[in-house]
């Protein structure tokens, strides 16, 4: 490893392998570099990123406290890019990524990285992003990146694995859904919440959908939205920023940027009455799953929404925890995250206790939303909402596969590390008067769609 | 014979420091300050298996009424302090330790241990708490039934154990729960929380001598006890028995079996891990994973696993297929596990899964969390310092013959445990057809049912 001695007030400069301080940044392959830039990222850490002429962005940061890294490719696409009819595609075509390509066997892929002691070995796809993900030792850096630039554009869409790999997701649809009060009712709320955006469908797929489907289906989705100018790279760990650009453009720099297939908007307004729906389910106890209509996670409203979350159920002091955990009527009571490239759902999740019903608690929810913007939170409940958050932030901070998730999430649905990073510091600025703001915007009790689970 | 090896893990950090103290209490934390976060671990070397009979679940009701409320403060100002400091609490209760965890704001480090002996010195155990706490839980035990994976899960160990105390649920059961009363929990506490049961580890943004000290003293001031009543090891049951927990409507069915395990002490503990991991690892190369999914998509995952305790604990394999096709793939595992004690491993699948485990060894404690889960580890089960850190060394040493010896010795395919949670009647003739048995012969519990 080719150690630098760094200038401390360019790190522009690092990431472009100069050994001088000058004010011009370059390539290892000695062409000026499109954009490099660092930025920090949390605690001691400093995130680096690079844009090839490709249009491939890697986000490097190093942390040397272990001899290993976490490598994640995140590619800009998700359920959100599919069409009715063949919904579940990005999720199969997932799957799909793991088998041959035209250099190496079906099965080749994984038993490479898990001879070399790759950890960690999995991929997963949400509505605006498909992830690829594995933790090595530091010295595997070049075994990954030829790997995965490999299956980036040379992947063989086998007929027969892609009929037991549709096998394996009508399996995991069953595990997931079919059989899951909770992945019902999250389809439930959705399938309610939206009428025409794609957000509608579940990322796992209708049956008749998933039977529907092709090889030549997931060769078609292969070639649209999987290209180095739709993905980001992100690396955190026991690596060298000027050796991992010199690698990264040795596997992917020749690769050609192709046109990507990008989803045009659809304006699905947020419901005027209430939208609600019943699911008699295999259950013994109500559940109840509220979904309110909340802007993308670039929105400048995000930390408000955050600290909404916190000041409802952010730790057991919190306002719904109080009102429904405290007095008998719920066992648990949490908000979801969410993380989205368009205006997306905060949804309330709440266990009831036995005996009591799911429409009760509905009711204390709206009460004590209503209740939050009639009596604000005074400094110290602010306080409160603001240390649990960053409390969780940091605990989500601890590891490198944590951070690169972090990273590649804020990249591909969140406006970029930076406004996620941003994102952490704007917290401490939230005021009452910006909560009640985001309370009257997203959180009229009109808007709201329910899903509720009883007992058959 | 490829040639392996591990790759070594130097650390910039310190390693866990052990500081001894009086009367056995063990402590270890590693600082660690590129986040501004402290975790804080205080153990009992005694978990839900200490249950006694007719108190199932009193060590998890335990756990979670030292944080309802203490002399000074009730539950609601406990809370509201928590969450002040940035900080949360957690019981986390398993067969063989109570751990008392928790985590703040590193800057609010002082305020938090103080909390912490205030819950651990001077619990309330309000009546009032303890009435709330049972409608909670057993709220908590009938919402498992509504979860598939977690509730198959419970009633195998159940089944496997029978009336050993590693079967034991550690939520408990609904009636167990709903009888306890507060002099038994104090009881419980007492036979718990003494200070030769402790084990104190943590990591993170503080000084060392600062969490040691609290330890000391907060150890210090409970008691020396008596010994807990000694455990037996479980043993197998003497024939194949199998069980469907009957839940209607259901399209695919969870399917665990399994037998007693070994401990980490036991010669055979290493091959067996190998070999372990050849067959029923999470790996797409792994037997299990490689027949069961990829070849033949009867489900998502397959997999195989041991549970080592103080006693042999458990070896069991899980898998989730379609209902339609519970049979075939329940007795196609029951004959790969009979194949691969009678033939053994191949030596490419042996080499394949040993040289995995040792080239991804380090992975098992590079991270103070995980250095700290490990040291937690080896307290609880008396395991020596560095145990963890020795498995690269000792998978290295391991042979293809050793790793078959220890299948034959150890599998016993005519004595194994199986439950399946499915709708019965959708997959009794079949399976027991494919298993040659008799239909009588197969046990039907109803998913409700507890022990």
């Amino acid at each position: 490893m080719n150690k630098l001695h760094y200038c401390p007030l360019l790190p522009i400069l690092l990431i472009a392998g100069l050994t001088g301080c000058t004010g011009k940044s370059t390539r290892p392959d000695g062409h000026e570099s499109r954009k490099a830039q660092s930025h920090p990222l949390i605690g001691t850490f400093q995130a680096y990123r690079h844009t090839l002429d490709n249009g491939l962005k890697i986000i490097i940061v190093e942390d040397h406290s272990s001899p290993t890294f976490a490598y994640q490719t995140w590619y800009r696409v998700g359920s959100f890019n599919e069409r009715k009819g063949r919904t579940g595609l990005a999720h199969l075509f997932e799957h799909m990524m793991f088998k041959g390509t035209k250099t190496m066997k079906e099965g080749e892929f994984d038993r490479i990285l898990e001879a070399a002691g790759t950890k960690g070995l999995n991929a997963f796809t949400g509505k605006d992003h498909t992830a690829y993900i594995q933790e090595l030792p530091s010295d595997k850096l070049e075994l990954i990146a030829r790997l995965e630039s490999d299956r980036m554009v040379n992947l063989v869409v086998d007929k027969k694995s892609f009929e037991t790999e549709r096998e394996v997701v009508h399996n995991e649809r069953k595990l997931r859904t079919e059989n899951s009060p909770n992945g019902l009712m999250h389809q439930a709320l959705f399938e309610l919440a939206f009428t025409k955006h794609s957000y509608r469908w579940p990322v796992i797929g209708y049956k008749q959908d998933l039977d529907a489907m092709s090889a030549q289906d997931a060769e078609e989705f292969y070639r649209l939205h999987y290209s180095p100018n739709n993905a980001t790279i992100v690396l955190v760990g026991d690596v060298d920023r000027d050796e991992v650009l010199a690698v990264i453009q040795k596997y992917y720099g020749h690769l050609a940027a192709q046109p990507t297939s990008g989803q045009q908007k659809i304006d699905d307004s947020a419901p005027v009455s209430p939208r609600r729906k019943q699911l008699r389910l295999n259950i013994k106890i109500d559940t109840l799953f509220m979904g309110f209509r909340v802007p993308e996670t670039a929105s400048r409203e995000t930390a408000s929404l955050m600290i909404i979350k916190n000041l409802l159920t952010g730790g057991k002091s919190s306002r719904l925890s109080r009102a429904l955990v405290d007095t008998g009527m719920a066992s648990s009571i949490a908000v979801y995250d969410w993380d989205s490239r368009e205006p997306s759902l905060f949804i309330i999740r709440a266990d009831m206790q036995k005996g009591k019903r799911a429409t009760k608690v509905e009711n204390i929810i709206i009460k004590e939303l209503a209740g939050l913007l009639k009596s604000p939170p005074d400094q110290t409940e602010l306080e409160r909402a603001r240390n649990t958050l960053l409390l969780s932030t940091m605990e989500n901070l601890g590891s490198n596969p944590e951070k690169a998730d972090f990273i590649g999430r804020h990249e591909t649905t969140g406006g970029g590390l930076e406004a996620g990073t941003l994102l952490i510091s704007q917290l401490r600025s939230v005021t009452a008067a910006d909560i009640q703001s985001a309370l009257r915007k997203y959180f009229s009790s009109s808007s709201r769609t329910v899903v509720t689970g009883v007992p058959k | 014979m490829k040639s392996l090896r591990a790759f070594s893990m130097i650390f910039l950090f310190s390693s866990l420091v052990p500081a001894t103290s009086s009367r056995a209490l063990e402590i270890s934390f590693e600082e660690d300050h590129s986040l501004p976060v402290v975790y804080i671990n205080l153990a009992v070397k005694s978990g839900g298996a200490s249950d006694p009979r007719g108190q199932l679940g009193i060590t998890n009701f335990l756990g979670e009424m030292l944080m309802r409320g203490t002399m000074t403060r009730d539950k609601a100002r406990f809370d509201l302090e928590l969450d002040r400091l940035g900080a949360r609490m957690e019981a986390d209760t398993r067969t063989e330790a109570l751990i008392m965890r928790a985590v703040v704001l590193s800057e609010n480090t002082d305020a938090l241990l103080a909390l912490f002996t205030e819950s651990v010195l001077q619990p309330a155990f309000e009546e009032k708490e303890i009435a709330k706490l049972k409608s909670e839980i057993t709220s908590a035990i009938l919402d498992e039934m509504g979860r598939d994976a977690s509730l198959a899960a419970r009633h195998f160990m159940n089944f496997l154990f029978e009336s050993h105390p590693y079967g034991n649920p550690l939520l408990g059961t609904m009636k167990d729960v709903q009888s306890l009363s507060r002099e038994q929990i104090l009881q419980h506490f007492d036979r718990l929380f003494c200070d030769q049961q402790f084990v104190a580890v943590g990591s993170g943004a503080c000084e060392e001598d600062k969490i040691s000290d609290w330890a000391r003293n907060l150890a210090s001031s409970r008691a020396h006890c008596k010994e807990l009543p000694p455990m037996q090891a479980p043993k197998d049951a003497a024939s194949l028995r199998v069980q469907i927990i009957d839940k209607p409507d259901r399209t695919q069915a969870q399917v665990y079996g399994g037998q007693v395990g070994i401990t980490y002490n036991d010669d055979l503990f290493f091959p067996l891990y190998v070999a372990n991991n050849a067959f029923g690892g999470r790996s797409f190369s792994a037997r299990m994973m490689n027949e069961i999914r990829v070849k033949r998509g009867w489900s998502y995952g397959a997999f195989s696993s041991l549970i080592p305790g103080k006693f042999p604990r458990a070896w069991f394999f899980t898998f989730y297929p379609t209902s339609k096709n519970v049979a075939e793939s329940t007795s196609f595992a029951l004959k790969m596990i009979s194949d691969v004690r009678e033939k053994g491993l191949t030596g490419e699948e042996f080499d394949f899964a040993r040289q995995s485990l040792v080239s991804s060894s380090g992975f098992m404690y590079n991270t103070p969390s995980k250095r700290v889960e490990n040291k937690l580890n080896e307290r609880i089960l008396g395991l020596p310092d560095g145990f963890y850190k020795s498995f690269g060394n000792k998978i290295s040493n391991v042979t293809l013959e050793d790793a078959n010896k220890a299948l034959k010795s150890f599998l016993k395919p005519d004595k194994l445990a199986i439950s399946i949670l499915a709708t019965s009647k959708d997959i009794k003739p079949a399976l027991a057809k494919n298993l040659g048995l008799a239909e009588d012969k197969i046990i039907v519990t109803k998913y409700t049912e507890e022990k």
